[in-house]
């Protein structure tokens, strides 16, 4: 651990570093993400976006060391928490970390309960030791988180199995056990996709208040600009496995650098105003990570295009302030 | 509970009435007249007559089987004709070694399955899952009565750790010396289950792996002792739980086989003789009993899926 690395006050209590990451199939190996940086710091809330596949479950996941690495994924680069390089933990080491310091809230996670035990049994994994010292200040403390996250009657609710709950009540119990320990970071992977939008605000503010008070860091995954807008400082967009541009969100949304990020921020439908003749969409699909080209992995879909953009690939440059983006011709649109 | 129970044993009622007619029908197909086959080939016409009036063949074969229903019912589940026995005793004496060999052979099974399988499926892909694979995969494929011919052998010849054969029962020589005579055959009949059950561990154990609730637990910090045997264990158990009533059948049946290869006085030996010797009513009340045991078997397995699953609700 060299000064750098460490963690002072005021430095980033998550610092990613050049992470690449492949994974192993049976088809052959995908370069799943490359170069992947970002810094986190405490009481920030950074939102990544990216459209479906570019990579961002699996650059959060990593930071939990979460995938196969025994058979199916290699890890290149420096993931800093708190100072300490997890990708370079023991397994020990790493358990001690998982669900207390950093917790997670995963993309699917109303899928994700263990079917065969009950609530409690599973909200008792993670209630924090204090509180673990009798039977019944344990219960309380689970049935407190779970009114926390809106539901009712908690203490029933604790006595049911996963398949007795609605899909949206279960996300909120997946929730309420990423919360519970009080992480000072949390991994947020689209949070709140199977709530309605009442239970969608109350989350959200729940974890905002979190952040502010307890001064606890998050990467907000989400497909929702008009949820970044409101709850993130900052933004990260990602773009097959690749970082194309880090902003502020009101830069982000103002001045888009990124010619991805523009047709991102194009296509939030408009509440107000006269109803577009059709919603913006960004032309052509995503590519898989085995089909990636030489020059800007964007270039294919890319209105603004150069010759050069399909020849030499762009590094991320700095745009304005702690704007930058990866693109050629940055500020020329 | 109860009241499901309760329903489950009254449908085993057209089970049984259809079993027992397929089989009253199927066994009185068997060509050759029995009074004849019991009595010999220098048996006089007239014996033979009066024999199959005795035993009520020359009735029709509806009457018989009413017969045989009413007998049931009072309690009398017919008389062999070669041994001065009750069909109790008969049944009860020879049900002895195969139920003993039977389970035997599934505990065998059982006990080298479950933890081969998890090793199978922690260890895919690198040697040690390798081997267990093939170690599976020989188990499917040697029969029985040829293991237990190697067996025999290896142990009983050659080392000589455990007789070669035959039977006493505990009456006889007590637990653990009457258990001797049955290592070799459960051994035998129990290899193939195991290796059957060692895949399907291996396949449920690698699928619970991979699952959402599975990341949960690791993202939540669990120790690896607590995620396997509370999380992984109880899930990948389910499926196997729910074959064990197959693979326990598929021991009685197979238990036959490998009674005559160890020579084992069991329910096999008693049908070989009674088929061979037209003894209907013995087989009409083996099969009688097969089939109560496989109900039986079966409804043990609903209540444990029943209890180990709570997704699963007897009604
Ligand atoms: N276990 C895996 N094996 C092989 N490839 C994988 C695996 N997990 C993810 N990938 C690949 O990595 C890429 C990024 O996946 P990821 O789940 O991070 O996307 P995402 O940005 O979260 O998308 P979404 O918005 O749909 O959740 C995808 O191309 C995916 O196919
Ligand atoms: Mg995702």
């Amino acid at each position: 651990m060299t000064a750098e690395n460490s963690a002072g006050p005021g430095g980033p209590m998550l610092d990613i570093r050049g992470l690449s990451i492949r994974f192993k199939t049976d088809y052959g190996v995908l370069d799943v993400l490359d170069g992947v940086s970002m810094r986190v710091f405490p009481g920030e809330m950074t939102a990544l976006v990216g459209e479906s596949g570019c990579g961002k479950s699996v650059t959060i996941q990593s930071v939990m060391r979460l995938h196969d690495e025994k058979r199916q994924v290699v890890y290149d680069g420096e993931i800093f928490f708190k100072g300490r390089d997890v990708l370079k933990l023991t397994r020990s080491e790493m358990r001690a970390i998982r669900g207390g310091e950093i917790a997670m809230i995963f993309q699917d996670s109303f899928s994700s309960l263990d079917p065969i035990f009950r609530i409690e049994d599973q909200l008792l994994e993670c209630v924090p030791e204090d509180a673990k010292r009798t039977q019944s200040g344990a219960r309380d403390y689970a049935a407190s988180m779970l009114e926390r996250v809106g539901i009712n009657e908690p203490y029933l609710r604790l006595r049911q199995y996963p398949f007795e709950m609605s899909g949206g009540m279960r996300q909120r119990v997946a929730i309420a056990m990423a919360l519970s320990r009080g992480p000072s970071l949390l991994l947020a992977d689209e949070p709140t996709t199977a709530l309605d939008v009442t239970i969608q605000a109350q989350v959200m503010e729940l974890i905002r208040e979190l952040n502010r008070d307890l001064g606890m860091g998050v990467i907000l995954v989400t497909h929702d600009l008009a949820v970044v807008s409101e709850t993130c400082e900052r933004a990260l967009v990602m773009y097959l496995g690749q970082i194309v541009e880090e902003a502020s969100v009101g830069d982000m949304l103002d001045r888009p650098a990124h010619p991805y990020t523009l047709g991102l921020v194009r296509s939030i439908p408009q509440l107000e105003g006269p109803k577009p003749e059709r919603l913006y969409a960004i032309e052509g699909m995503v590519p898989l990570p085995g089909q990636i080209t030489r020059g800007c992995r964007f270039a294919p879909r890319c209105r603004y295009a150069l010759p050069r953009c399909c020849e030499e690939t762009p590094e991320l440059r700095p745009v304005q302030g702690s704007q930058s983006a990866r693109c050629w011709r940055i500020g020329e649109f | 509970m109860g009241r499901y129970l309760l329903r489950r044993i009254v449908s085993l009622a057209p089970t049984l009435v259809i079993v027992s007619l397929l089989i009253f029908t199927l066994i009185h197909l068997i060509p050759g007249d029995p009074a004849r086959v019991m009595l010999g080939d220098r048996a006089t016409e007239q014996d033979v007559e009066r024999l199959r009036e005795e035993l009520g063949f020359d009735r029709p074969l509806y009457i018989q089987y009413i017969n045989w229903v009413k007998g049931i019912f009072r309690g009398d589940f017919g008389r062999s004709v070669f041994i001065r026995e009750s069909m109790v005793d008969i049944i009860g004496s020879h049900m002895a070694p195969t139920i003993v060999l039977t389970f035997y052979a599934l505990l065998i099974a059982v006990a080298a399955a479950i933890p081969l399988g998890i090793i199978a499926a922690g260890r895919h892909n690198e040697a040690a899952g390798n081997l267990i694979e093939i170690f599976a995969m020989a188990g499917v494929s040697i029969p029985s009565f040829l293991l237990g011919l190697l067996m025999i052998i290896v142990f009983a010849v050659k080392l000589r750790w455990f007789p070669a054969a035959g039977y006493k029962t505990i009456d006889e020589v007590g637990f653990w010396p009457h258990l001797r005579y049955m290592h070799m055959p459960a051994a035998a009949l129990g290899c193939m289950q195991a290796g059957f059950l060692i895949r399907m561990t291996r396949a449920s154990v690698l699928e619970v792996l991979s699952s959402d609730y599975i990341r949960l637990v690791h993202a939540k910090g669990l120790d690896d002792f607590r995620i396997i045997f509370k999380h992984v264990l109880r899930n990948a158990l389910i499926p196997i739980v729910t074959t064990l009533g197959q693979s326990l059948m598929l021991l009685l049946s197979g238990a036959a086989v490998v009674e005559s290869v160890f020579n084992i006085p069991g329910i096999g030996q008693l049908i070989i003789h009674a088929v061979a010797r037209r003894d209907y009513e013995i087989i009409q009340a083996v099969v009688l009993l097969a089939t109560i045991i496989n109900v039986a078997v079966g409804l043990t397995v609903d209540v444990l899926y029943a209890i180990i699953d709570p997704r699963v609700r007897l009604e």
